[in-house]
């Protein structure tokens, strides 16, 4: 867990080359202690019939559902359509690996290496957990673990037992009796719980999609489960004011209810993410909450990732995750510690329902939501557009398909890290012409690596150090999502009370950078001629605000408490200009010198 | 009130949930169910009133149980 990024590419560029190396013998190579025994990874030339034809004559072509299974899908992330991993015996992958190296359309045939890339933790359950690893977790844990992120569990109830970080569950609420604090009094929702923020990496139990996310418990289901509307809709609306980001409902019923479809539109404009189960009918047909527009419907599959016999589906569900098929044994369920016959004690139980499908969805959820991607409906969108293709074309049973939060946090990372960053050199190229055209700085002058740094790292661009490594580092990762990250970090979540609200509206205006200018200028009026890299560190770091403004702007990927929906991107285009003003007048000052 | 007559049973769903399934193949949650109703197969008849409630077992209608009789 400590390991450092560095390392990390320095050991794939190992591996990269380790790749190329074609004097290193096939012997030496296979005798490499990280070698998973008769898989080797294969890429030819050609039509792709024509190349799996050839290779499935040597071997047995193994498919990427099954490295996934085994967490080797890393080694594959990026072109698994042009490759092919092959099986064959261990003891003739020799032969067979000599065989293809001789071919003239090879582009390489090498020993699949099992990388210590990703993030395994060493919770002794984790191995036991397909359905994290289906549902794309270990590759999320790279880029993002949900630091500063609430979700609510609106559910029986949580207890934080030998597996469940305390300090990660707030004090919550009993709707039944109105009194404070959530003791679970069934296991269900310490299940549901565990599943999105089980302590992960802790040496202890199981692990959970987003192991820094805070649980806020709101119990509104009795001992026995059962609940009533009001006191659900109750607790949807105390979330959405308490700072939850996302809202777990795995829970339902077939009665509409006004109230809690009014609550639920209310949540979603107050910022929250409502994922909801799609209801375990076993047929056609949503239960409410999941059916209101608003909420997120998640189905439930089993391991092989085909609908489970008992989810539920129709035209409202939105993304399938795992939810477990015990038709296929015990261990094909969802296992997280729960509560056992003592309710102070701990248990690990296998469950299954699209109760427990709903939690990966929204611990992927405030996974996304802490790489700063705080808006419901660009949360949405992420984890849609990122889902792996189900094993059948039905949209009433998968929605957009099953659930990736790696590939949901590798998109938001990247597209947000490009675009910050290009949009905040695209000011600083314009200021900076027109600076010199304007005769302010000298044509020959460049700008000192101050200016360039505090552009990358106020842009929010390290970001896109989340697919190999960002979380691994929380200052890193707070940095690379400033200021969503810093508001997080020390204030709590964007409209989690006075403070976080203040923390938002200032951190995606321009106020900061504006603040750092003026004061730069004043410092410079006390000490003319002291120019270089503290003047130079603010308009970096101006033009590299006004990039992260810009980006978020256009991609409507940010949530503002108290700013209406389609006032935001105003907002922000109005901060991004200011802060590219603040840079551009500090430029002028090069020319005071 | 009605009676409701059927067989008892125990789901593997949502940690566990238990139902009447009737004669005629209809299924209901069986809420407030006492522990002596618990009984995986036992066919009994169920004075109790369908409830259109909300909970974790989300697969089909929900039956109060007020008493129940052995068959």
């Amino acid at each position: 867990m400590t390991r450092v990024p560095w390392m990390l590419l320095a050991a794939l560029a190992v591996v990269g080359c380790g790749r190329r190396a074609v004097d290193r013998s096939i012997e030496a190579q296979l005798a490499d202690a990280d070698v998973v025994p008769g898989l080797i990874d294969v890429q030819l030339r050609g039509i792709e019939a024509e190349r799996r034809a050839l290779v499935a004559a040597l071997g047995e072509v193994v498919d990427a559902v099954e490295l996934r299974d085994q967490s080797l899908l890393g080694l594959l992330q990026r072109d698994v359509a042009e490759r092919f991993v092959l099986r064959v015996p261990p003891e003739r992958a020799a032969s067979v690996l000599a065989e293809l190296r001789k071919r003239s359309d090879l582009l390489y045939a090498e020993p699949v290496v099992r990388l210590q890339a990703l993030w395994t933790p060493n919770d002794p359950g984790f191995a036991k957990q397909w359905h994290l690893r289906a549902a794309g977790a270990p590759g999320a844990w790279e880029g993002a673990r949900g630091a500063g992120v609430v979700v609510a569990v609106i559910d029986t109830g949580v207890t934080a037992l030998d597996d469940l970080d305390a300090g990660r569950v707030l004090k919550g609420k009993n709707f039944l009796d109105g009194s404070k604090g959530a003791a679970d009094d069934h296991g269900h929702g310490t299940h549901v719980a565990g599943t999105i923020a089980q302590s992960t990496g802790n040496g202890v139990g199981v692990a959970g999609m987003a192991p820094r996310a805070k649980i806020l418990p709101l119990k509104v289901l009795s001992a026995d489960g059962f609940g009533n509307s009001s006191a659900i809709a109750d607790a949807i609306r105390y979330a959405a004011d308490h700072g939850a980001k996302v809202l777990n409902l795995s829970l339902g019923g077939g009665g509409r209810s006004a109230a809690m479809a009014d609550a639920v539109e209310y949540a979603r404009r107050r910022g929250a993410v409502v994922v909801c189960a799609a209801g375990n009918g076993g047929g056609r047909g949503v239960s409410f909450p999941a059916a209101y527009p608003g909420a997120l419907a998640v189905s439930a599959v089993g391991p092989k990732g085909a609908l489970a016999p008992y989810s539920s589906y129709g035209p409202e569900v939105r993304i399938a995750a795992p939810g477990g098929d015990k038709s296929l044994g015990e261990e094909s369920g969802v296992l997280q510690e729960t509560i056992s016959d003592d309710p102070k004690k701990g248990a690990y139980k296998w469950f299954q329902g699209t109760s427990m499908a709903t939690p990966h969805v929204a611990g992927a959820a405030a996974l996304v939501a802490s790489l700063g991607v705080t808006s419901p409906a660009a949360i949405e969108s992420l984890l849609a557009r990122t889902a792996k293709s189900a094993p059948e074309a039905s949209a009433e049973k998968y929605g957009a398909g099953l659930l990736d939060a790696g590939a949901a946090v590798r998109r938001a990372a990247i597209w947000q890290g490009l675009a910050r960053l290009a949009l905040a050199l695209l000011g600083a190229f314009v200021a900076v012409k027109h600076a010199r055209r304007m005769q302010q700085i000298r044509a020959n002058e460049a700008l000192p690596g101050a200016f360039w740094g505090g552009l990358v790292v106020a842009s929010g661009a390290l970001v896109l150090l989340a697919p190999v490594g960002l979380a691994r580092i929380p200052g890193l990762s707070m940095l690379a999502t400033a200021p969503a990250g810093l508001g997080a970090h020390f204030f709590g979540l964007p409209h989690a009370g006075a403070a976080g609200t203040a923390a938002a509206l200032i951190g995606w205006s321009a106020l900061p950078p504006f603040l750092l200018a003026a004061f730069t200028r004043a410092s410079l009026f006390r000490k003319p001629g002291g120019l270089g890299v503290l003047p130079s560190l603010a308009a970096g770091i101006a033009f590299g605000w006004a990039g992260m403004l810009l980006a978020a702007a256009i991609f409507g990927s940010v949530y503002l408490p108290w700013i209406p929906a389609f006032f935001v991107p105003v907002w922000l285009l109005i901060g991004a200009a200011i802060s590219w003003a603040a840079g551009r007048g500090l430029l002028a000052r090069e020319a005071a010198r | 009130m009605s009676a409701y007559r059927g067989k008892v049973e125990h789901r593997d769903l949502e940690g566990g949930i238990w139902q009447l399934v009737t004669d005629g193949g209809d299924r209901y949650t069986l809420m407030g169910a006492p522990a002596e109703l618990k009984r995986p197969g036992a066919c009994v008849e169920i004075d109790g009133s369908v409830e259109e409630g909300f909970g974790l077992a989300m697969s089909g209608p929900m039956l109060r149980v007020r008493g129940f009789k052995d068959l």
